[in-house]
Protein backbone atom coordinates (compact mmCIF):
# COMPACT_ATOMS: atom_id res chain seq x y z
CA UNK A 1 0.00 0.00 0.00
CA UNK A 2 1.12 3.68 -0.58
CA UNK A 3 0.54 6.97 0.77
CA UNK A 4 0.12 10.01 -0.54
CA UNK A 5 1.97 13.37 0.29
CA UNK A 6 -0.92 15.80 1.01
CA UNK A 7 -0.54 18.39 -1.89
CA UNK A 8 0.13 16.97 -4.92
CA UNK A 9 -0.95 13.45 -3.97
CA UNK A 10 1.99 11.60 -4.74
CA UNK A 11 2.22 8.14 -3.98
CA UNK A 12 5.11 6.53 -1.51
CA UNK A 13 5.38 3.42 -0.32
CA UNK A 14 4.71 2.99 3.48
CA UNK A 15 6.83 0.90 6.11
CA UNK A 16 4.88 -1.99 5.80
CA UNK A 17 5.35 -2.11 2.04
CA UNK A 18 8.39 -0.27 1.62
CA UNK A 19 10.66 -0.42 -1.54
CA UNK A 20 8.05 -1.90 -3.98
CA UNK A 21 8.91 -1.30 -7.57
CA UNK A 22 5.36 -0.30 -8.18
CA UNK A 23 5.41 2.41 -5.68
CA UNK A 24 8.47 3.75 -7.85
CA UNK A 25 6.81 3.42 -10.67
CA UNK A 26 3.90 5.04 -9.58
CA UNK A 27 5.76 8.02 -7.82
CA UNK A 28 8.13 8.80 -11.36
CA UNK A 29 5.34 8.83 -13.41
CA UNK A 30 3.29 11.03 -11.44
CA UNK A 31 6.16 13.73 -11.12
CA UNK A 32 6.75 13.29 -14.78
CA UNK A 33 2.84 14.21 -15.29
CA UNK A 34 2.89 16.94 -13.17
CA UNK A 35 6.42 18.73 -14.53
CA UNK A 36 5.36 18.22 -17.69
CA UNK A 37 1.71 20.23 -17.21
CA UNK A 38 4.19 22.78 -15.18
CA UNK A 39 6.30 23.20 -18.46
CA UNK A 40 3.23 23.37 -20.67
CA UNK A 41 2.83 27.44 -20.96
CA UNK A 42 5.98 27.99 -21.30
CA UNK A 43 6.70 25.52 -24.14
CA UNK A 44 3.38 26.98 -25.48
CA UNK A 45 4.61 30.53 -25.46
CA UNK A 46 8.14 29.78 -26.47
CA UNK A 47 7.18 27.65 -29.44
CA UNK A 48 4.30 30.11 -30.30
CA UNK A 49 2.03 28.52 -33.36
CA UNK A 50 3.09 30.24 -36.05
CA UNK A 51 3.33 29.20 -39.82
CA UNK A 52 5.21 31.25 -43.24
CA UNK A 53 4.23 29.69 -46.58
CA UNK A 54 5.73 30.35 -49.67
CA UNK A 55 4.83 30.37 -53.01
CA UNK A 56 7.29 28.41 -56.01
CA UNK A 57 5.36 28.28 -59.07
CA UNK A 58 4.24 31.96 -61.11
CA UNK A 59 0.52 31.03 -60.96
CA UNK A 60 -1.02 31.74 -64.97
CA UNK A 61 -1.67 34.94 -66.20
CA UNK A 62 -5.48 36.69 -65.87
CA UNK A 63 -6.68 39.80 -66.65
CA UNK A 64 -9.31 40.40 -64.35
CA UNK A 65 -10.67 38.41 -61.56
CA UNK A 66 -8.83 37.03 -58.32
CA UNK A 67 -6.15 34.01 -58.05
CA UNK A 68 -4.82 32.48 -54.64
CA UNK A 69 -1.61 32.19 -53.28
CA UNK A 70 -1.06 28.71 -53.92
CA UNK A 71 2.01 27.00 -50.87
CA UNK A 72 4.23 25.22 -53.09
CA UNK A 73 6.87 25.10 -49.88
CA UNK A 74 6.36 25.32 -46.07
CA UNK A 75 9.03 27.38 -44.63
CA UNK A 76 7.69 27.36 -41.05
CA UNK A 77 4.40 25.55 -39.59
CA UNK A 78 4.35 24.56 -36.35
CA UNK A 79 0.49 24.23 -36.70
CA UNK A 80 0.51 21.26 -38.92
CA UNK A 81 -2.47 23.89 -40.49
CA UNK A 82 -0.54 23.97 -44.05
CA UNK A 83 -0.54 21.42 -46.84
CA UNK A 84 2.06 21.82 -49.33
CA UNK A 85 -0.02 22.64 -52.54
CA UNK A 86 -2.81 24.21 -50.69
CA UNK A 87 -3.88 27.79 -50.27
CA UNK A 88 -5.83 27.63 -47.21
CA UNK A 89 -4.14 27.54 -43.29
CA UNK A 90 -6.32 25.71 -40.76
CA UNK A 91 -7.09 26.63 -37.54
CA UNK A 92 -5.95 23.05 -35.19
CA UNK A 93 -9.11 22.48 -33.87
CA UNK A 94 -7.54 21.53 -30.00
CA UNK A 95 -6.59 25.43 -30.17
CA UNK A 96 -9.25 27.62 -28.27
CA UNK A 97 -10.39 31.00 -29.20
CA UNK A 98 -7.25 33.07 -30.32
CA UNK A 99 -5.91 35.78 -31.42
CA UNK A 100 -3.92 35.59 -34.74
CA UNK A 101 -2.03 38.09 -36.71
CA UNK A 102 -1.53 36.82 -40.45
CA UNK A 103 0.24 39.05 -43.02
CA UNK A 104 1.33 38.35 -46.79
CA UNK A 105 3.56 40.03 -49.32
CA UNK A 106 1.45 39.39 -52.29
CA UNK A 107 4.26 39.40 -55.63
CA UNK A 108 2.75 40.31 -59.03
CA UNK A 109 4.52 39.25 -61.96
CA UNK A 110 3.94 40.48 -65.19
CA UNK A 111 2.76 37.78 -67.76
CA UNK A 112 2.00 39.29 -71.05
CA UNK A 113 1.84 42.87 -72.38
CA UNK A 114 3.03 46.33 -71.13
CA UNK A 115 1.08 46.92 -67.73
CA UNK A 116 -1.05 49.97 -67.48
CA UNK A 117 -0.54 52.20 -64.80
CA UNK A 118 -3.50 52.51 -62.29
CA UNK A 119 -5.06 49.29 -63.42
CA UNK A 120 -6.39 47.66 -60.30
CA UNK A 121 -4.00 45.49 -58.92
CA UNK A 122 -5.29 44.13 -55.00
CA UNK A 123 -4.25 41.94 -51.94
CA UNK A 124 -6.78 40.12 -50.28
CA UNK A 125 -6.51 37.93 -46.72
CA UNK A 126 -9.81 36.11 -46.07
CA UNK A 127 -9.96 34.59 -42.92
CA UNK A 128 -13.01 32.49 -42.01
CA UNK A 129 -14.40 31.56 -38.07
CA UNK A 130 -16.63 29.95 -36.35
CA UNK A 131 -18.71 31.30 -33.60
CA UNK A 132 -18.34 28.54 -30.37
CA UNK A 133 -21.98 28.17 -29.35
CA UNK A 134 -24.20 28.85 -33.12
CA UNK A 135 -21.60 27.20 -34.71
CA UNK A 136 -22.41 30.31 -37.81
CA UNK A 137 -19.38 31.14 -39.61
CA UNK A 138 -18.20 34.53 -40.74
CA UNK A 139 -15.70 35.72 -43.07
CA UNK A 140 -13.53 38.88 -42.84
CA UNK A 141 -11.14 40.56 -45.27
CA UNK A 142 -8.43 42.73 -45.49
CA UNK A 143 -7.31 44.66 -47.98
CA UNK A 144 -4.22 46.44 -50.03
CA UNK A 145 -4.53 48.13 -53.12
CA UNK A 146 -0.96 49.02 -54.99
CA UNK A 147 -2.76 49.77 -58.47
CA UNK A 148 -0.22 49.69 -61.53
CA UNK A 149 2.87 51.66 -62.02
CA UNK A 150 4.50 49.71 -64.27
CA UNK A 151 7.19 49.67 -62.70
CA UNK A 152 8.54 45.97 -63.78
CA UNK A 153 5.66 44.56 -61.25
CA UNK A 154 3.88 45.44 -58.26
CA UNK A 155 4.16 44.43 -54.65
CA UNK A 156 1.80 44.18 -52.04
CA UNK A 157 2.19 43.97 -48.17
CA UNK A 158 -0.67 43.67 -46.33
CA UNK A 159 -1.49 42.48 -42.83
CA UNK A 160 -4.79 41.98 -40.00
CA UNK A 161 -5.18 40.71 -36.41
CA UNK A 162 -8.34 38.52 -35.97
CA UNK A 163 -10.02 36.28 -33.03
CA UNK A 164 -10.49 33.05 -34.51
CA UNK A 165 -12.15 29.76 -33.61
CA UNK A 166 -11.53 26.71 -35.55
CA UNK A 167 -10.85 29.41 -38.55
CA UNK A 168 -9.07 29.37 -41.63
CA UNK A 169 -6.94 31.66 -43.59
CA UNK A 170 -6.02 32.59 -47.29
CA UNK A 171 -4.49 35.11 -49.34
CA UNK A 172 -5.53 36.28 -52.49
CA UNK A 173 -4.75 38.38 -55.30
CA UNK A 174 -7.34 40.64 -57.02
CA UNK A 175 -6.63 42.19 -60.64
CA UNK A 176 -9.34 44.04 -62.69
CA UNK A 177 -7.16 46.04 -65.86
CA UNK A 178 -6.04 44.83 -69.28
CA UNK A 179 -3.09 43.10 -69.62
CA UNK A 180 -2.14 39.58 -67.84
CA UNK A 181 -0.67 39.35 -64.43
CA UNK A 182 -0.26 36.51 -61.90
CA UNK A 183 1.20 35.62 -58.73
CA UNK A 184 4.82 35.58 -58.74
CA UNK A 185 6.62 32.85 -57.29
CA UNK A 186 8.27 33.75 -53.87
CA UNK A 187 4.85 35.20 -52.71
CA UNK A 188 4.54 34.55 -48.65
CA UNK A 189 1.64 33.83 -46.20
CA UNK A 190 2.19 33.97 -42.76
CA UNK A 191 0.48 33.88 -39.46
CA UNK A 192 1.30 34.05 -36.03
CA UNK A 193 -0.89 33.47 -32.75
CA UNK A 194 -0.91 36.51 -30.55
CA UNK A 195 -2.88 34.76 -27.43
CA UNK A 196 -6.12 33.27 -25.90
CA UNK A 197 -9.36 35.68 -26.65
CA UNK A 198 -10.97 35.36 -22.60
CA UNK B 1 15.58 0.88 -14.93
CA UNK B 2 13.09 2.24 -17.39
CA UNK B 3 12.36 6.39 -17.98
CA UNK B 4 9.62 8.30 -17.91
CA UNK B 5 7.95 9.36 -21.13
CA UNK B 6 8.55 13.05 -20.92
CA UNK B 7 10.92 14.42 -18.66
CA UNK B 8 13.12 10.99 -18.59
CA UNK B 9 13.17 9.93 -14.78
CA UNK B 10 14.35 6.78 -14.41
CA UNK B 11 12.68 3.71 -12.16
CA UNK B 12 12.80 0.55 -11.34
CA UNK B 13 11.68 -2.17 -13.32
CA UNK B 14 12.97 -5.66 -13.30
CA UNK B 15 14.00 -5.45 -9.45
CA UNK B 16 11.76 -6.99 -6.93
CA UNK B 17 13.44 -4.79 -4.30
CA UNK B 18 13.73 -1.08 -4.87
CA UNK B 19 17.76 -0.44 -4.45
CA UNK B 20 19.21 2.33 -2.73
CA UNK B 21 20.90 3.55 -6.26
CA UNK B 22 17.28 3.53 -8.07
CA UNK B 23 15.85 5.81 -5.77
CA UNK B 24 19.07 8.09 -5.83
CA UNK B 25 18.37 8.16 -9.69
CA UNK B 26 15.47 8.63 -9.54
CA UNK B 27 16.17 11.89 -7.38
CA UNK B 28 18.74 13.07 -9.46
CA UNK B 29 16.59 12.90 -12.40
CA UNK B 30 13.60 15.04 -10.67
CA UNK B 31 16.31 17.23 -9.06
CA UNK B 32 17.28 17.66 -13.30
CA UNK B 33 13.54 18.21 -14.39
CA UNK B 34 12.79 20.72 -12.14
CA UNK B 35 15.85 22.51 -13.31
CA UNK B 36 14.32 22.77 -16.32
CA UNK B 37 11.51 24.16 -15.47
CA UNK B 38 13.01 26.72 -13.54
CA UNK B 39 15.12 27.42 -16.71
CA UNK B 40 12.10 27.58 -18.94
CA UNK B 41 10.36 29.73 -15.92
CA UNK B 42 12.86 32.26 -16.02
CA UNK B 43 13.51 32.64 -20.00
CA UNK B 44 9.69 33.02 -20.60
CA UNK B 45 8.95 35.71 -22.86
CA UNK B 46 12.07 37.07 -22.90
CA UNK B 47 12.73 36.86 -26.58
CA UNK B 48 15.20 39.34 -28.01
CA UNK B 49 13.71 42.22 -29.78
CA UNK B 50 15.97 45.34 -31.65
CA UNK B 51 15.41 48.04 -33.68
CA UNK B 52 17.70 50.38 -35.96
CA UNK B 53 17.44 53.24 -37.38
CA UNK B 54 19.22 55.32 -40.13
CA UNK B 55 19.23 58.88 -38.21
CA UNK B 56 21.61 60.88 -41.01
CA UNK B 57 20.57 61.27 -44.46
CA UNK B 58 21.07 58.34 -46.92
CA UNK B 59 21.57 58.63 -50.76
CA UNK B 60 19.35 56.31 -52.94
CA UNK B 61 20.17 55.83 -56.16
CA UNK B 62 17.33 55.59 -58.83
CA UNK B 63 16.13 52.31 -59.82
CA UNK B 64 18.64 50.58 -57.42
CA UNK B 65 17.54 48.22 -53.99
CA UNK B 66 19.74 49.66 -51.58
CA UNK B 67 20.61 48.52 -48.51
CA UNK B 68 19.99 50.74 -45.80
CA UNK B 69 23.57 51.74 -43.40
CA UNK B 70 22.02 51.98 -39.98
CA UNK B 71 23.45 54.53 -37.94
CA UNK B 72 21.54 54.19 -34.42
CA UNK B 73 20.75 51.16 -32.50
CA UNK B 74 17.40 52.15 -30.48
CA UNK B 75 17.36 48.66 -29.01
CA UNK B 76 19.78 46.03 -29.21
CA UNK B 77 18.72 43.65 -26.18
CA UNK B 78 19.82 39.71 -27.71
CA UNK B 79 22.66 39.67 -25.15
CA UNK B 80 20.78 40.26 -22.55
CA UNK B 81 18.03 37.54 -23.97
CA UNK B 82 18.95 33.69 -22.62
CA UNK B 83 17.15 32.62 -25.76
CA UNK B 84 19.66 34.50 -28.06
CA UNK B 85 22.59 35.14 -25.95
CA UNK B 86 24.05 37.24 -28.61
CA UNK B 87 23.34 41.21 -30.17
CA UNK B 88 21.55 41.14 -33.25
CA UNK B 89 23.35 44.15 -34.71
CA UNK B 90 26.94 45.36 -34.86
CA UNK B 91 27.97 48.48 -36.25
CA UNK B 92 31.05 46.62 -38.02
CA UNK B 93 27.77 45.74 -40.60
CA UNK B 94 25.71 48.19 -40.13
CA UNK B 95 23.16 46.88 -42.87
CA UNK B 96 22.37 43.73 -41.20
CA UNK B 97 20.40 42.27 -38.56
CA UNK B 98 22.00 38.89 -38.06
CA UNK B 99 20.52 36.20 -35.89
CA UNK B 100 22.51 34.93 -33.15
CA UNK B 101 20.49 31.54 -32.56
CA UNK B 102 17.58 29.71 -34.79
CA UNK B 103 14.17 31.65 -34.13
CA UNK B 104 11.01 32.40 -36.06
CA UNK B 105 11.16 36.60 -35.62
CA UNK B 106 8.46 39.20 -36.82
CA UNK B 107 9.94 41.95 -38.82
CA UNK B 108 8.95 45.53 -39.34
CA UNK B 109 10.73 47.71 -41.89
CA UNK B 110 9.76 51.21 -42.63
CA UNK B 111 11.14 54.03 -44.68
CA UNK B 112 10.48 57.35 -45.95
CA UNK B 113 12.55 58.88 -49.23
CA UNK B 114 12.11 63.09 -49.74
CA UNK B 115 11.23 62.84 -53.82
CA UNK B 116 12.44 65.99 -54.59
CA UNK B 117 11.35 66.01 -58.22
CA UNK B 118 7.99 64.36 -58.95
CA UNK B 119 8.47 60.50 -60.24
CA UNK B 120 6.26 61.29 -63.27
CA UNK B 121 3.44 58.55 -64.99
CA UNK B 122 6.05 55.53 -64.28
CA UNK B 123 7.03 56.11 -60.47
CA UNK B 124 7.05 53.99 -57.84
CA UNK B 125 8.68 53.73 -54.47
CA UNK B 126 9.42 50.36 -51.99
CA UNK B 127 10.58 49.26 -48.61
CA UNK B 128 11.60 45.88 -48.38
CA UNK B 129 13.01 43.50 -46.07
CA UNK B 130 15.28 41.00 -47.60
CA UNK B 131 17.04 38.09 -46.47
CA UNK B 132 20.93 37.45 -46.47
CA UNK B 133 21.46 39.99 -48.84
CA UNK B 134 18.95 38.50 -51.75
CA UNK B 135 17.75 41.29 -53.98
CA UNK B 136 14.61 39.68 -55.28
CA UNK B 137 12.15 36.40 -55.01
CA UNK B 138 11.20 34.89 -52.15
CA UNK B 139 14.07 36.68 -49.69
CA UNK B 140 12.85 39.56 -50.29
CA UNK B 141 9.55 41.13 -49.16
CA UNK B 142 7.54 43.78 -48.73
CA UNK B 143 5.58 47.16 -50.47
CA UNK B 144 5.67 49.23 -53.36
CA UNK B 145 3.32 51.78 -54.68
CA UNK B 146 2.86 54.34 -56.89
CA UNK B 147 2.96 58.13 -55.54
CA UNK B 148 1.00 60.51 -57.77
CA UNK B 149 2.95 61.48 -60.99
CA UNK B 150 3.30 65.19 -59.89
CA UNK B 151 3.46 64.44 -56.07
CA UNK B 152 6.88 65.53 -54.02
CA UNK B 153 8.29 65.30 -50.88
CA UNK B 154 8.40 62.90 -48.01
CA UNK B 155 6.97 59.52 -49.49
CA UNK B 156 6.88 57.23 -46.44
CA UNK B 157 6.41 53.11 -46.78
CA UNK B 158 6.11 50.37 -44.26
CA UNK B 159 6.47 46.36 -44.71
CA UNK B 160 6.02 43.75 -42.40
CA UNK B 161 6.67 40.22 -42.79
CA UNK B 162 7.53 37.14 -40.84
CA UNK B 163 10.94 34.68 -41.53
CA UNK B 164 12.30 31.70 -39.96
CA UNK B 165 16.32 32.10 -39.61
CA UNK B 166 19.49 30.10 -38.78
CA UNK B 167 21.90 31.32 -37.05
CA UNK B 168 23.90 33.73 -38.79
CA UNK B 169 20.93 34.73 -41.00
CA UNK B 170 20.65 38.50 -40.84
CA UNK B 171 18.02 40.81 -42.56
CA UNK B 172 18.26 43.95 -43.94
CA UNK B 173 15.91 46.75 -44.64
CA UNK B 174 16.55 47.79 -48.56
CA UNK B 175 14.89 50.94 -50.28
CA UNK B 176 14.02 51.80 -54.19
CA UNK B 177 12.55 54.29 -55.82
CA UNK B 178 12.50 54.93 -59.83
CA UNK B 179 10.63 57.23 -61.98
CA UNK B 180 11.38 59.98 -64.55
CA UNK B 181 13.99 62.08 -62.51
CA UNK B 182 18.03 60.67 -62.44
CA UNK B 183 17.88 61.40 -58.86
CA UNK B 184 19.34 60.52 -56.48
CA UNK B 185 17.05 61.12 -53.56
CA UNK B 186 17.71 60.93 -49.73
CA UNK B 187 16.16 59.26 -47.05
CA UNK B 188 13.76 61.12 -44.27
CA UNK B 189 15.78 61.81 -41.51
CA UNK B 190 12.50 63.38 -39.03
CA UNK B 191 11.05 59.66 -39.33
CA UNK B 192 13.76 57.93 -40.45
CA UNK B 193 14.19 54.51 -41.75
CA UNK B 194 13.64 52.23 -39.15
CA UNK B 195 14.01 47.75 -39.19
CA UNK B 196 12.74 45.97 -35.98
CA UNK B 197 11.78 43.06 -34.90
CA UNK B 198 11.31 40.55 -32.40
CA UNK B 199 11.97 36.86 -31.65
CA UNK B 200 8.25 35.18 -31.60
CA UNK B 201 8.91 31.50 -31.47
CA UNK B 202 11.75 28.86 -30.89
CA UNK B 203 11.75 26.19 -33.35
CA UNK B 204 13.38 23.80 -31.25
CA UNK B 205 10.74 23.92 -29.01
CA UNK B 206 7.98 21.02 -28.77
Amino acid sequence: MSGNTPVQGYPYPLTTDFADVQDSFRLAMAIDEDVRAEQAPFRAFLGRPSFIARQTVTGSGFIAGSQGMTFGAIDWDNTGGLVVGGSTWTQPNSQQPSWWLFGATVLVSIVSGTPVVGDLCMGKITVTTTDQVTNVSTTTNAYQRNDDSNTNGEWINLFTMVPIFHGVASCTLILNGSTQKAVLAGSRFWGMNLGPVT
Amino acid sequence: MRKTPYERIRYPWTDDVVAATDVQAMAQDIDQALVATETLGANFSRFASVAVTRAAVQSIPKAALTAISFDTAVLNNGANSPLANGAWFSAGSPTRLTAPVPCVVLASGAGGINIGTALGVNGAIQVTIALNGASGGSGVQGEKWAPGSTTTGQQWTSALSMWKLVAGDFLELKMFWTGTPAGPFNTDTVSPPTLSLMMVALPAVS
